[in-house]
């Protein structure tokens, strides 16, 4: 059988081969000159995706997909491990991206909520500030696509399926970053849905993820299931409620392959802008940085989608380059960063003061290798009564008024299998959680939730089988 | 755990012979099958409609193919490929708010025909339109290709070409909308390339394989149809659909849809 795979190797090669020639061509015209960039602010790409897990990514570990460009920024830049989603549902996560604070402080407590009125969100910030802030994809605050009210300028999108959109999103991308008048630096926010495609599998058994084997060549090549696909630690009711048990081991396995492939076209997607921020001359001007709203279950505990504190949904890549601003090659082990930290890191690289009250901190000394003083926690809401926080070890849950708790070793047990708040051995890491969990709860400036009233409670299984909108 | 009703409706669905057209549900009474002489290997212009088949189905765009034949034997394949978008503010500054992104290309297939419908070169535009079809420039973009001595070598507009590697089979996407209405039915070989995706995305590891033919009916027509699968890296699964005179009559990959709407 012929086989007529791209040598990795040779395909990297030639990009950064590709890298040189931009950058020598750029030297020789008076738009791109160098000197006189780096006499202004930076260019700011925020890259958005929507579902990708932080280790769905070939760099991170992932066996299932190949991810050349994201291993490209990887390899080029500096990745945060032990990064995590404000709150594992789309809306409420992209608020806090916007904002830099908590979705209970950007009234969006669950999907299809406007942010908070008082909250002024990256367009509104930076375009008051000197640059051109433009945005194109996926917005979901509450609509699909951004409004003009929003503070972005707006570049066409479709706000539909990924598989149909993505591709336009980043030709047109694509085109705004080489055609951008160079007079103003741009803050690009380029929002895919890959791989949110997969909800459109995961929740619509029969149709999509029959019975039977749709592809017979690729059986023997289905990824494997994870070692804690069956494990159900105990868990408060909202969260108990969460689990997905129509597929047999075939369909779970056919459902990771989807779900690979899906992460392999959002690659390809940014591997464009990527491309076009080199070959246009601007990648030493430009600071990228690439982020998801939240994972993916990947058949983790029984689950599909998001929606729960578990680190298939919780954490998400974060991933920063620009050569010559931010060092490369690092892997970030210690830092325990969040959402949050979007907003203010983007202030930061651009000279200009967050807005009051945020709650995130900026990434740019760690991006810079210089020594800082951290944070001791993270934090990450769930169904508008729960949550969750995760400190250098410990992760642990509570939903105000269930008395299940949850408390996970992160560092003995990466898999979350063992439920730890029974246990007595624990009892002062237990109280120490607790201290952390209520002392976050009592700082946060909560705002009324926006839209319709909050409805505290996890979705319904049989919403969920049905076709959640998520 | 608790029952639950979906593996109920699982047993009662099992893989369908017809896959995935049975994920159209009864959407799938649009598909038209084409009737009338039809040389594939000559002059033709084909339209497909582009549909998006996830939760709810609507058209979304559609897809003109192309192909002339020059005297010499010399192929090409025009691609017209358009999809409409919502409004934005870029767009609202020439009128209502709905607005088109139009890909335009042309393949040179300088080798004539092959398995696969392999173009050595291809030049494309892409922008897109507000609704007095006037393009908006920052959106627009111009991408030439060619593939020689094992490399691809794309140039965006003015700014400096980027070679990849690309050795054995290959082609681009909508080349095998043309390429599948030649390949041997009844095969349980597999055909292995490399996939130009949308003319600059390189992915590698495609296997196009025949599936089964079916009969099956479209607005009361029977029709006997042919499936070839396509999985690979970075596609979601294609399966083509393609009728004894060489139509791809209706062309799935997931949550896109191509069904074919005229023939001439």
């Amino acid at each position: 059988m012929p086989t007529c795979e791209t040598s990795r190797r040779g395909f990297l090669r030639a990009g950064l081969a590709g890298v040189g020639a931009a950058v020598a061509a750029n030297a020789s015209t008076a738009v791109a000159a160098p000197a006189v960039l780096k006499d202004r602010p930076p260019n700011l790409l925020l890259v958005i995706c929507d579902q990708l897990g932080l280790d769905a990514i070939g760099a991170h570990g992932y066996p299932d997909a190949q991810t050349p460009n994201l291993d490209r920024m990887i390899r080029r830049g500096t990745t945060f491990i032990e990064s995590h989603s404000t709150n594992p549902v789309c809306s409420p996560a992209r608020s806090s991206l916007m904002t830099g604070r908590m979705p209970v402080e950007t009234g969006v407590v669950s999907n299809g909520r406007p942010i908070h009125r008082s909250r002024p969100n990256l367009g509104q910030w930076f375009s008051e500030r000197g640059y051109e802030a433009v945005y194109c994809g996926k917005w979901h605050l509450p609509g699909g696509t951004a409004t003009p009210n929003d503070g972005f300028r707006l570049l066409p999108s479709r706000g539909g399926f990924a598989q149909i959109d993505d591709t336009v999103l980043s030709h047109t991308c694509d085109a705004y970053i080489r055609n951008c008048s160079r007079e103003r630096p741009f803050l690009l926010v380029a929002s895919f849905l890959q791989p949110h495609d997969i909800c459109y599998y995961g929740n619509h058994p029969g149709l999509r993820m029959p019975a039977g084997m749709p592809y017979e060549r690729i059986a023997d090549r289905l990824p494997q299931l994870p070692p804690n696909h069956k494990i159900r630690p105990k868990a408060p009711v909202a969260l108990d409620r969460i689990i997905c048990d129509w597929y047999d081991e075939q369909q779970w396995r056919y459902y990771l392959y989807l779900y690979a492939r899906m992460v392999e076209m959002l690659d390809a997607d940014v591997g464009r802008l990527l491309d076009a921020v080199e070959e246009s001359g601007q990648a030493d001007n430009t600071i990228t940085l690439f982020t998801s709203d939240h994972g993916d279950g990947r058949a983790r505990h029984s689950h599909v989608a998001k929606w729960y504190p578990y680190d298939e949904a919780a954490k998400v890549p974060m991933i920063a380059c620009s050569p010559g601003h931010i060092d490369s090659g690092r892997r970030d082990t210690e830092h325990l960063v969040s959402g949050l930290d979007v907003m203010p890191t983007l202030c930061d690289f651009a000279g200009i003061r967050p807005p009051e009250g945020v709650r995130g901190n900026s990434l740019r000394p760690l991006l810079q290798g210089k020594s800082t003083t951290w944070r001791e926690f993270v934090s990450s809401e769930h169904h508008v009564v729960g949550r969750m926080v995760r400190s250098d070890q410990y992760k642990y849950v509570r939903y105000a008024g269930d008395p299940v708790e949850q408390l996970f070793d992160m560092k003995a047990d990466p898999w979350e299998t063992k439920n730890l708040y029974e246990d007595g051995r624990y009892a002062d890491v237990l109280a120490d959680h607790r201290r952390m969990w209520f002392d976050f709860q009592r700082r946060l400036d909560v705002v009324e939730p926006t839209g319709r009233p909050a409805r505290p409670a996890a979705p319904k299984r049989r919403t969920k089988a049905e076709g959640a909108k998520t | 755990m608790k029952p639950n009703s979906n593996n109920d409706r699982y047993q009662r669905h099992p893989l369908p012979d017809d896959f995935p057209i049975s994920t159209l549900g009864t959407y799938r009474e649009k598909i038209v099958a084409p009737s009338g002489a039809f040389d594939h290997q000559g002059n033709w212009t084909q339209t497909f409609g582009i549909h998006s088949t996830g939760t709810g189905n609507s058209r979304v765009g559609t897809l003109v193919l192309k192909r002339r034949v020059s005297p010499e034997g010399r192929v090409s394949i025009n691609v017209h490929h358009d999809k409409v978008l919502s409004g934005s503010t870029m767009v609202r500054k020439g009128g209502p708010q709905r607005s088109r992104r139009v890909l335009e290309a042309v393949m040179h297939l300088d080798a004539g025909d092959t398995p696969l419908s392999t173009p050595r070169r291809w030049s494309f535009h892409a922008r897109v339109l507000d609704a007095h079809g006037t393009a908006i420039p920052e959106a627009s973009l111009r991408r030439r290709a060619i593939v020689e001595d094992g490399k691809l070598r794309v140039a965006t507009g003015e700014d400096p070409p980027r070679d990849r590697p690309l050795t054995g089979a290959y082609t681009v996407n909508w080349a095998l909308f043309d390429a599948v209405g030649r390949l041997a039915a009844e095969s349980s070989d597999p055909i292995c390339f490399t996939l130009i995706d949308h003319f600059d995305q390189i992915k590698p590891r495609q296997e196009l394989v025949f599936r089964r033919a079916i009969d099956t009916q479209f607005t009361g027509q029977t029709v006997r149809l042919f499936g070839f699968d396509q999985t690979g890296c970075g596609v979601m699964p294609w399966t083509y659909w393609v009728d004894r005179q060489g139509h791809a009559v209706v062309v799935i990959s997931g949550l896109e849809t191509y069904m074919l709407e005229s023939v001439a």
